[in-house]
């Protein structure tokens, strides 16, 4: 996953390295260097207080080891800040660009939603009837104000000449003409309330002063046409609506007819302003109709567009005649998504914070387009949105789902760049966007808070597989060297007693000799458990990161089952069938949903039930017979579904077994009430359920967030898995440990997260030991969440042991 | 008279520091079938082989042995031949063959006149217990090397 990369090495004098840790050096330094005279003194002493060239030999020999150990001391200490270093930098690299990832790559499941609502909703009849309906009113139209100016004259002309001739003669001049010449205008008719203030003046006219015959006839055939269309708008209004009011994600959802005007949109307060608007010149709307048939749409990379006033993302795809989606393209719809406020959203998130929990000073995140171009940032003071990003070029250039890493000054600050592009979602490609994320490098090499309260002693965890061979080589070879030197004081120590009273005068240098070893040694050893802390900080904080990833895919995965209900259950299909309880209009609700589940594979079933309780219609319909003899009257998605007032709410029944699946020992039910024709508020006369998928759904989102190791493998025993309120496992990636309907014993700083908190810790289970971090759902916009957490853990043991 | 002190398991052992020849890292052993348990078998140094005697087993009882991963030193005896006059006419001895004691750790070098000597205690059976120090708090038993190294090889028959 991640690029190879020949690690960095670290010199001391690095102006990255932390002036705690220079002034550390120094100190070893000047300590070894103390030693040189010392020895010196050692040598000159033993030719002082012995003739014997042996005894002489072997004290020198001893002074001999003593300095080239110094030397090999001074090596490893250099190597070691290599090694702290270089370890900070790479976890750091890691988790940062994987941020950097997740951000894009959060956005991109996102969007891939949007294709998919926006090639579902295009095949909804009221909008290609509302098309039609304005191809009518156009086509008559231009046939009127044809006969009015003689162009085109009908095969009665002589009475026609005499009635519009007499017409025109009745009527004032100025009224008449008026009204032909907004006919001849027709579409400047689609503003709000026009076609319904028009169509008053028509009808008046009509009815008064209006010609008679067989022009007449064509009069009242227009009026109808005229009051049909005005229906239609107003339905495809409506409709669009509950769209938007079930899908907050979008700021206007717009229909346009073939000649490229705005026939209906969503957003009531840009309504007047919105409809009759001319999008034929917008690329969006051009590319809607190239589509060649319902499972293909357009996405339409950011820019103006005349609908609204800031930049746009819009999904676009043809409206089909008769909503066939193998039917000719004879209009489009366009989604205009909510791009800055959920790129705001996701770009706050994951960033590093102090300890009053604001983002870092110097810490910031962005997107940028395809040509490296900023659009949308967390300081869009210092990144514009529109303007080029200042970014190094191997940060810019990336190729799909590649991630990057450099350093670079910016606004001043020495800071490192971590970058990922898109590489799309599932069959959705991405629009070719890159993620970035920007801190201070000071940041990276932070020294880290010593681990008392994460509760594993130093000593374990140099043990532990969390601390890679190399360090624990380092760890190794400082006690080693240790040891070498409290073995020479103290071979010199004895070689002095053995010279009785002659030796007392090399007593003190010896002496000298263990008390800057140890100092040295110890010193180092501290510096060891330091970077060991460190990696354990930063292994912890990746974990955190991956539960926090973990259950905000699954908030936004279930904040968009939360809004397939609150649509679908406003469908007139079922609110038909209930009103009109035939076999036939609940044969055809089922046919219905059969269709809405082949376009939504994430859920299992979709079930009709009446206020009673009765299932009598189902999207799995051979499973009709045998959910018809169940009544779901005493289950709490029912009954909560019963108890919505309007159609913005939903209801959900947690993780539990259900008796619509008896196969199944999980499942998860989000609920909506069906109100009579439709309405947005009222009583409920049944309900809809869908049953989500969620062993599959859960299980996916759940593989993605497992850590891995620097050449990209899942690290060995780890586990991510969902716990509910109560603190069961109701999913998990493993089926040996942490595994589903087990109830866990978490600690207390997990059970006492608050909603949208991240925690980590060590976890004991038995004779195992895990790092665990944990995130408890915060849900995503009108979806709550049910209270339930993520946990990612990783084994601290060398062996692998199961919980 | 300075003594070498060491620990062995939990106890601080403790005897005179002229009879150690030098104080190293743990080398490989070559352990010789049917020696006594206490002994180890035989190791190099530089060149000549000398027996190493297992000071867990010996000290602390059969059940205690040390394995390869257990940090040791290696204590390189003196032989009589090479032991320094002073040391003789203090009428100190260790053993004729080159002898390595394998013990936990080397505490440091303790001055004797610094320290309270108490004889072994009653209960005390084995007869290279030759007294106890106070060293701090704790107590070192000092050891009669000659005693202890000669229960465990005991001089043969054959030997010249």
């Amino acid at each position: 996953m991640n690029p190879v990369v020949t690690p960095k090495r670290f010199s001391i004098f690095d102006p990255a390295i932390r002036f705690e840790h220079r002034e550390f050096y120094e100190r070893i330094v000047s300590e070894l260097n103390g030693l040189l005279p010392v020895c010196n003194q050692g040598e000159s002493t033993a030719v002082e207080i012995s003739e014997n060239p042996t005894e002489q030999e072997q004290i020198t020999e001893l002074m001999k080891r003593v300095e080239s150990f110094s030397g090999d001391l001074l090596d490893v200490t250099k190597k070691l800040f290599d090694q702290y270093y270089a370890a900070k930098e790479s976890l750091h690299r890691s988790i940062l660009t994987t941020t950097a990832y997740n951000k894009i790559n959060t956005l991109d499941r996102n969007l891939l939603e949007r294709t998919c609502d926006v090639r579902w909703w295009a095949l909804e009849t009221a909008f290609s009837a509302c098309i039609a309906a304005y191809g009518r009113g156009c086509e008559q139209a231009r046939r009127l104000v044809g006969l009015f100016t003689g162009d085109e004259l009908p095969s009665a002309s002589e009475s026609v000449g005499d009635s519009v001739g007499s017409a025109s003669g009745d009527v004032p001049e100025g009224h008449l003409a008026g009204i032909f010449a907004e006919l001849a205008d027709f579409p400047a008719m689609l503003s709000e309330g026009v076609f319904g203030d028009f169509r008053k003046r028509f009808d008046a006219w009509r009815s008064d002063r209006g010609p008679h015959g067989a022009f007449r006839k064509q009069l009242e055939v227009f009026s109808r046409t005229l009051e049909e269309l005005d229906n239609s708008v107003r339905t495809s209004c409506d409709r669009l609506e509950d769209i938007r009011h079930s899908y907050t994600l979008y700021r206007d959802i717009v229909l346009t007819a073939d000649d490229g005007r705005i026939l209906a949109n969503a957003n009531p307060g840009e309504r007047t302003r919105v409809l009759g608007l001319d999008v034929s010149a917008e690329s969006w709307y051009r590319k809607a109709l190239e589509t060649r048939n319902g499972t293909e749409y357009h996405a339409q990379d950011l820019g103006p567009s005349v609908v609204e006033a800031g930049i746009s993302l819009v999904y676009a795809t043809a409206v089909r005649e008769s909503s066939n989606e193998n039917g000719r393209g004879i209009g489009a719809l366009g989604v205009f998504f909510d791009f800055q406020g959920e790129a705001a959203m996701i770009l706050e998130e994951y960033m590093p914070r102090d300890e009053h929990g604001q983002v870092l000073e110097g810490a910031l995140s962005m997107f940028t387009d395809r040509q490296g171009n900023v659009i949308a940032s967390t300081d869009p003071a210092c990144l514009e949105p529109g303007r080029a990003a200042h970014l190094p070029r191997g940060n810019r250039q990336l190729e799909s789902g590649a991630r990057a890493s450099q350093y670079m000054v910016f606004e001043g600050i020495e800071s490192a760049v971590f970058s990922a592009r898109t590489d799309g979602y599932l069959d959705y490609r991405g629009l070719g966007w890159s993620s970035h994320v920007i801190v201070p490098k000071a940041h990276l090499f932070e020294l880290s808070v010593p681990s008392d309260e994460i509760g594993i002693s130093a000593e374990e965890l140099m043990d532990s597989r969390i601390i890679p061979e190399i360090n624990k080589q380092t760890y190794l070879r400082v006690q080693d060297d240790k040891e070498s030197i409290q073995l020479i004081s103290l071979n010199g120590i004895v070689f002095a007693s053995k010279l009785g009273k002659r030796g007392g005068a090399l007593g003190p240098i010896f002496n000298q000799i263990t008390r800057t070893g140890d100092f040295v040694t110890s010193r180092m050893e501290d510096l060891l458990k330091e970077m060991a802390l460190g990696e354990l900080e930063l292994n912890l904080k990746a974990l955190e990161n991956f539960s926090k990833q973990a259950i905000d895919l699954v908030d936004r995965n279930l904040f968009e089952r939360a809004a397939d209900i609150r649509w679908w259950a406003t469908d007139e299909y079922f609110w038909n069938a209930l009103e009109n309880p035939t076999p036939e209009n609940f044969h055809k609700a089922s046919e219905r949903l059969k269709v809405i589940n082949g376009s939504y594979t994430m859920y299992r079933n979709i079930v009709l039930a009446n206020d009673s309780g009765e299932i009598l219609a189902c999207s799995r319909t051979e499973l009709r017979n045998e959910l018809s003899k169940i009544n779901v009257s005493d289950q709490s998605w029912f009954q909560l579904g019963m108890r919505t007032g309007r159609s913005e709410e939903f209801a959900v029944q947690d993780v539990q077994k259900s008796v619509l699946e008896k196969s199944k020992s999980r499942s998860l039910v989000y609920s909506g009430g069906v109100r009579r024709k439709g309405a947005r508020t009222g009583e409920s006369v049944g309900v809809l359920g869908i049953l989500f998928d969620w062993d599959t759904e859960a299980g996916k989102i759940l593989s993605t967030c497992l850590p891995c190791d620097s050449s990209g493998r899942t690290i060995d025993g780890s586990v991510a898995f969902y716990t509910n309120a109560k603190g069961e496992v109701i999913e998990s990636t493993s089926t040996e440990s942490f595994s589903v309907g087990a109830k866990l014993d978490l600690p207390h700083r997990v059970l006492k997260l608050a909603k949208g908190e991240t925690t980590s810790s060590v976890f004991r289970i038995g004779e195992a030991s895990y790092l665990l971090g944990s995130s408890r759902t915060k849900g995503y916009r009108e979806y709550e969440g049910l209270g339930w957490c993520a946990h990612v853990v990783r084994p601290i043991g060398r062996e692998v042991t199961n919980g | 008279m300075e003594y070498a002190a060491f620990l062995v398991g939990e106890h601080l052992f403790g005897f005179p520091v002229v009879l150690v020849q030098e104080i190293g890292k743990p080398v490989e052993v070559f352990p010789v079938p049917g020696h006594d348990p206490r002994v180890s078998g035989l190791v190099n140094l530089r060149g000549r082989t000398a027996v190493a005697l297992d000071l867990r087993r010996s000290l602390l009882g059969p059940e205690h042995g040390y394995t390869a991963k257990d940090r040791r030193k290696f204590i390189v005896l003196e032989t009589t031949d090479a032991l320094p006059s002073h040391a003789r006419e203090m009428g100190l001895d260790t053993h004729r063959e080159p002898v390595v004691l394998i013990v936990d750790e080397v505490q440091g070098i303790l001055d004797g006149q610094k320290l309270e000597f108490h004889p072994p205690p009653a209960h005390v059976a084995e007869r290279h217990v030759e007294g106890v120090m106070k060293v701090g708090d704790r107590l070192m038993t000092l050891i009669s090397i000659p005693k202890l190294v000669e229960d465990l090889l005991p001089r043969k028959e054959e030997t010249p």
